[in-house]
């Protein structure tokens, strides 16, 4: 660089004035303290959001430059912005099952009025339930279809119940990156027979003529299999089967909670041939008891809830037969919490109260204080452990469907480590055995 | 609890190929992939085991 001797200091101000380092050296300090040759602000600025041009009218409130009026206004929403902001509120509301009603909670309403003083922001509750419904319902539809179109898919249907316990019948399509909701049908008054199942799925499957489907997954009773035979016909390259998870909460069942039925040639009602566990069902139904009661007795409760926080415990688990793998959280959660119902139990004021409050409380004592708690808790712990990781893996939508022969028949390898470490008998192994099968 | 396609995957996987199968289910596994449809229209070709083999 040339410098004039004569016009050195002239020279130096010009570098400095564009050299980064010193700029942001004389940006980092107060104004009246920077240099008066130094000419700050040499770019025009970027418009600046509505937090910090608040924070800087705040903090440099002489400075030289003139700002327009609409930078401290706050934009008008239009339409667009509107609509958009709507969409998503409302699928919120859709998408988290929540009441419509707190559509009109005053705290949401002070929250969006504190961002944009605009009225009619929010939708009100009957737009929620009718008009934005249907053109949402409709949007997510479409979404569907054009998701479904040319895709090779597996159609799940299952039966449930909603929320005010009507039958309903959900089907999804599992596609290979992600699941689809396809419809929910209530079914009210209709039989689930075979031919209704049969011809409510070959539906469905008609009403996507672009999309490949390869099967068919329903649950695993004797309704939907006689009506595997029935689309066979219709559908002859198509595979027709049954949940696997469902079967693992059948084979659970059928441990333990097996039923008695009554056989042609009997005359009382008997559990299934050859079935080891009826001593395991009657712990299980007792164990049952001693959870309802810590449940429903609220000092009982908080007692324990007290020693349980203090040992980081978790809360006891009631056991609920629709619901899968909390029989095998009940057990967990009784065993974390051994010592704090010994506890318990075993205080000289627990067994009080009237007759009816006495027998129980000594009942729940009885089967708390039984030596043998502790290890028929463990012995239900190690059978269910198995399944409980292939619940837990079935869970998961990416599992490979190769994987599921090999995890089924690695079952008695599993069961067979619990034999020799003898925590099961035989003939109970090889009851298990057979159900893996 | 595992159904016929579930068979059919774990002998068609190249991670599995049928590994540890016993021959029986192996063989019944095959016949059914050989008599499969190809579709909901066309009928099983009877020569196709033949063909495969050939």
């Amino acid at each position: 660089m040339l410098v004039n001797h004569h016009k050195k200091s002239e020279s130096v101000k010009v570098h400095l004035n564009k050299c980064v380092p010193f700029c942001k050296l004389m940006n980092g300090m107060e104004e009246d303290k920077r240099l008066a040759w130094y000419t700050a602000n040499k770019k025009p600025r970027k418009p600046l959001s509505m937090a910090v041009l608040v924070l800087t009218s705040l903090v440099a409130p002489n400075s030289s430059r003139q700002r327009s009026i609409k930078e401290f206004a706050i934009p008008i929403v239009n339409k667009q912005q509107k609509v958009q902001f709507q969409k998503h509120i409302v699928m919120h509301y859709y998408a988290t099952g929540s009441s419509f009603q707190q559509i009109k909670d005053i705290h949401l309403i002070a929250a969006i009025k504190t961002l944009r003083p605009d009225d009619g922001l929010l939708p009100n509750r009957r737009q929620l339930a009718t008009s934005l419904l249907d053109t949402y319902h409709e949007d997510v539809k479409t979404k569907v279809a054009k998701g479904m179109i040319g895709a090779t898919s597996c159609l799940i249907s299952n039966g449930w119940s909603n929320i005010n316990n009507d039958a309903i019948i959900n089907y999804m399509a599992a596609l290979p990156k992600f699941a689809l909701f396809l419809e929910s049908i209530l079914t009210s008054q209709q039989e689930h027979d075979h031919k209704f199942i049969a011809n409510d799925i070959e539906r469905i499957i008609r009403e996507h003529p672009s999309t490949i489907f390869v099967g068919v997954v329903t649950d695993n009773t004797s309704t939907n299999k006689k009506a595997w035979g029935l689309l066979q016909i219709t559908f002859p390259s198509h595979y027709f089967q049954g949940c696997c998870s469902h079967g693992l909460h059948l084979f659970v069942k059928d441990v333990f909670a097996a039923t008695k039925v009554k056989k042609v040639s009997q005359v009382e009602a008997t559990y299934p041939d050859q079935y080891p566990f009826e001593l395991m069902l009657e712990f299980i139904a007792c164990y049952k008891d001693v959870v309802k009661y810590f449940h429903n007795h609220h000092v009982a409760k908080a007692h324990l809830r007290d020693l349980q926080l203090s040992a980081g415990a978790r809360m006891l688990i009631q056991a609920a037969l629709t619901h899968w793998g909390t029989i095998q959280a009940m057990c967990q959660t009784l065993l974390e919490s051994e010592w704090h119902l010994h506890v318990i139990v075993t205080a000289r004021d627990f067994v009080q109260g009237t007759s009816a409050q006495k027998s129980e409380r000594s009942k729940i004592k009885e089967i708390v204080t039984d030596d043998a708690f502790v290890n028929n808790m463990r012995k239900a712990l190690a059978i269910l452990a198995p399944i409980n990781a292939l619940i837990v893996k079935y869970q998961s939508d990416k599992v490979p469907i190769s994987e599921v022969m090999p995890d089924f028949h690695n079952l008695p390898e599993e069961y067979k480590k619990v034999m020799s470490s003898n925590i099961i008998t035989r003939q109970e192994f090889e009851y298990l055995v057979v159900l893996a099968q | 609890m595992y159904g016929i396609a579930h068979g059919l995957s774990y002998l068609l996987d190249p991670r599995h190929i049928g590994d540890g199968l016993p021959a029986n289910s192996q063989s019944s596994l095959e016949e059914v992939l050989i008599n499969s449809h190809v579709d909901d229209v066309t009928p099983i070709d009877d020569g196709r085991k033949e063909k495969l083999y050939i």
